[in-house]
């Protein structure tokens, strides 16, 4: 395990601020279309659906929509960029000395109990993520960079209800 | 000038390596950052640590910004990029459920792949019930379905909504941004400091 | 640590400032003045009606004959395989996908220049490129195609040839000693293929 001073501090908040907008400018302009991260775990469900029991795939009202015959689900931009979020990611960790497995939480709490809580989180995000068709990367920070009105209203319940339900949730966190 | 792949001034062929190399910068800003951990990302709900808020804000400032100047210069046309359509059932009530995602796993999706690329266990649990999640959406669809599709106002410009030009909703945004960044600084400073 | 945060800030001040007083700049949906001026200087988009008639006998599929009179004087005679849309109309909604096909060579006729010309004008202000006016419109047509000059005997041989030439034209056209040529009253040819919306955005999540 590495020694603790050896992890190097995070970015500058701002700093990194500027580089995510500049990058996500330069994803504008060459693309023409923003960032997202959702739209990839949903290409996923699609296809282990589609691998698993390819005849309810294709019935199945929301995801057939996604299954095209001379397209697999997964080949999808969104797809490559996550792949690239990952590798990214990893580096970032990497050279900064941040590898590690484990559970984060609060020292007040269990690990059992953060666990379960991020997987009732994560299941909350699935569905929300669909219904608002995008999630924060997707639908608040490209939405609100391209000023669209469906980018600000997402992100302003997102961060809203966040705020409102903090209040129940403190024990998880502080 | 821009955007160059609709306008096939890049081979579109290459779409897939860029998204690669763009996600790239993503995950590795992001983890910079500090978004790989899930109780910094708590910490703008509770006030102790507003990274989210900066880099988020910030970000949002930089590229609307640099689109408008770029569409300004001729570098861009604006007309083209992509503009999500706006679904009020959708914005809402999924805006919701994702806020209550958000405190419950305090992850979202691109953050949760940044922590589980590190190694973090609680956001691969993250990532893999969000599929769950869009598995089980995909199975009450039918249910919903009308709600769902319905309220759809197409891509509409947030200040074509207020009724202003966008470079008088931009320097607005940019001042809001600017008295956020105040606010919450004087705030953290006040809130009891978490060790991670 | 801080100065920094204080210029950041000052900066941030400055762009919003400067957003406010920004002239308002026009969309720039139109080729601008200059290059509209230089285009139209340019000869290069006339094409003969020997070209033209050309291009139709080889059933070029890229040909689009645009008849920019009206309705009336189309249903009298308009050249084969053109479509009609008079020039008033020309920037209206519903000429868009007609106008807008990739690959396809516009050529815009009228009884002399005059609409022809106006609708050039306004499809290359729309942007268009690939567009041409056929000179001296169907009044030339007529001396040239339909009802071809004989040259003198003194003429030179490519006189000669291109004599030939229209006079072969003017059989196919249904030309000889007519000048009112039976017209097609068949309404004009609907099928053209829908252009692929340049830009089917993609995008989202």
């Amino acid at each position: 395990m590495k020694p603790k001073d050896s992890v190097k501090p995070y970015f500058n908040p701002y700093f990194g601020g500027i580089l995510l907008g500049g990058l996500l400018l330069l994803t504008f302009f060459l693309t023409g279309r923003g960032l997202g991260a959702s739209g990839a775990a949903k290409s996923t469900v699609v296809a282990t659906v589609d691998k698993v029991a390819p005849k309810y795939a294709e019935e199945n009202h929301y995801l057939g929509q996604f299954l095209s015959d001379d397209k697999h689900p997964m080949n999808d931009w969104l797809v490559f960029e996550v792949i690239g979020v990952l590798a990214g990611a990893f580096l970032s960790g990497a050279l900064a000395g941040r590898l590690t497995f484990k559970v984060e939480h609060s020292p007040k709490i269990t690990s059992r109990r953060r666990l379960i809580f991020a997987a009732i989180g994560g299941l909350l995000f699935g569905i929300g993520s669909q219904l608002g068709r995008g999630c924060t990367s997707g639908a608040a920070l490209t939405g609100m960079a391209a000023l669209s009105l469906a980018g600000f209203v997402t992100m302003i319940f997102i961060f809203g209800t966040g705020y409102v339900a903090a209040y129940f949730f403190r024990k998880n966190w502080i | 000038m821009g955007p160059l792949i609709p306008q096939d001034i890049i081979n579109p062929a290459w779409s897939n390596a860029i998204a690669v190399l763009i996600g790239m910068g993503f995950g590795f800003i992001l983890e910079s950052c500090g978004f790989s951990s899930s109780r910094k990302l708590a910490g703008v709900f509770y006030g102790y640590d507003f990274v989210v808020l900066r880099v988020f804000f910030t970000a949002a400032v930089t590229a609307a910004v640099g689109i408008f100047f770029f569409n300004y210069m001729g570098w861009l046309d604006a007309r083209m990029l992509y503009i999500n359509p706006y679904y009020i059932n959708g914005a809402i009530v999924g805006g919701i459920v994702m806020g209550l995602g958000f405190i419950t796993g305090g992850y979202c999706p691109g953050t949760s792949y940044c922590a589980a690329a590190i190694g973090k266990i609680d956001a691969i649990v993250f990532s893999v019930f969000m599929m769950v999640g869009i598995l089980l959406f995909s199975l009450v669809y039918p249910l919903i379905e009308n709600f769902y599709n319905a309220s759809s106002k197409g891509p509409v410009l947030i200040y074509e909504a207020l009724g202003m030009s966008p470079a008088v909703f931009l320097a607005i945004f940019v001042v809001i941004a600017l008295v956020a960044f105040i606010v919450t600084s004087r705030i953290e400073k006040k809130v009891k400091k978490v060790e991670y | 640590m801080k100065k920094a945060y204080i210029f950041l800030s000052i900066l941030m001040v400055i762009i919003a400032i400067s957003l406010l007083i920004l002239p308002r700049y026009q969309k720039e949906s139109e080729v601008l003045p200059d290059e509209l001026l230089a285009h139209i200087a340019d000869p290069s988009r006339y094409l003969t009606t020997d070209k033209v008639a050309e291009m139709m006998i080889s059933q070029d599929p890229s040909l689009l004959l645009i008849d920019t009179r009206d309705s009336i004087q189309y249903r009298e005679y308009h050249l084969p395989g053109a479509f009609l849309v008079p020039v008033a109309d020309i920037t209206s909604e519903k000429y868009n996908d007609l106008l807008n096909q990739d690959g396809k060579v516009i050529v815009f006729y009228s009884n002399g220049d005059l609409a022809a010309e106006q609708a050039w004008v306004l499809s290359k202000r729309m942007g268009l490129n690939e567009i041409y006016v056929m000179k001296d419109g169907l009044n030339r047509w007529m001396e040239t195609i339909i009802r071809p000059e004989k040259p003198a005997e003194t003429a030179s041989s490519k006189e000669l040839d291109l004599y030939q030439f229209r006079l072969g034209a003017s059989s196919y056209f249904g030309g000889g000693n007519t000048v009112a040529v039976t017209t097609s009253t068949a309404a004009q040819p609907v099928v053209f293929q829908k252009k692929e919306k340049k830009g089917a955005k993609e995008g989202g999540c």
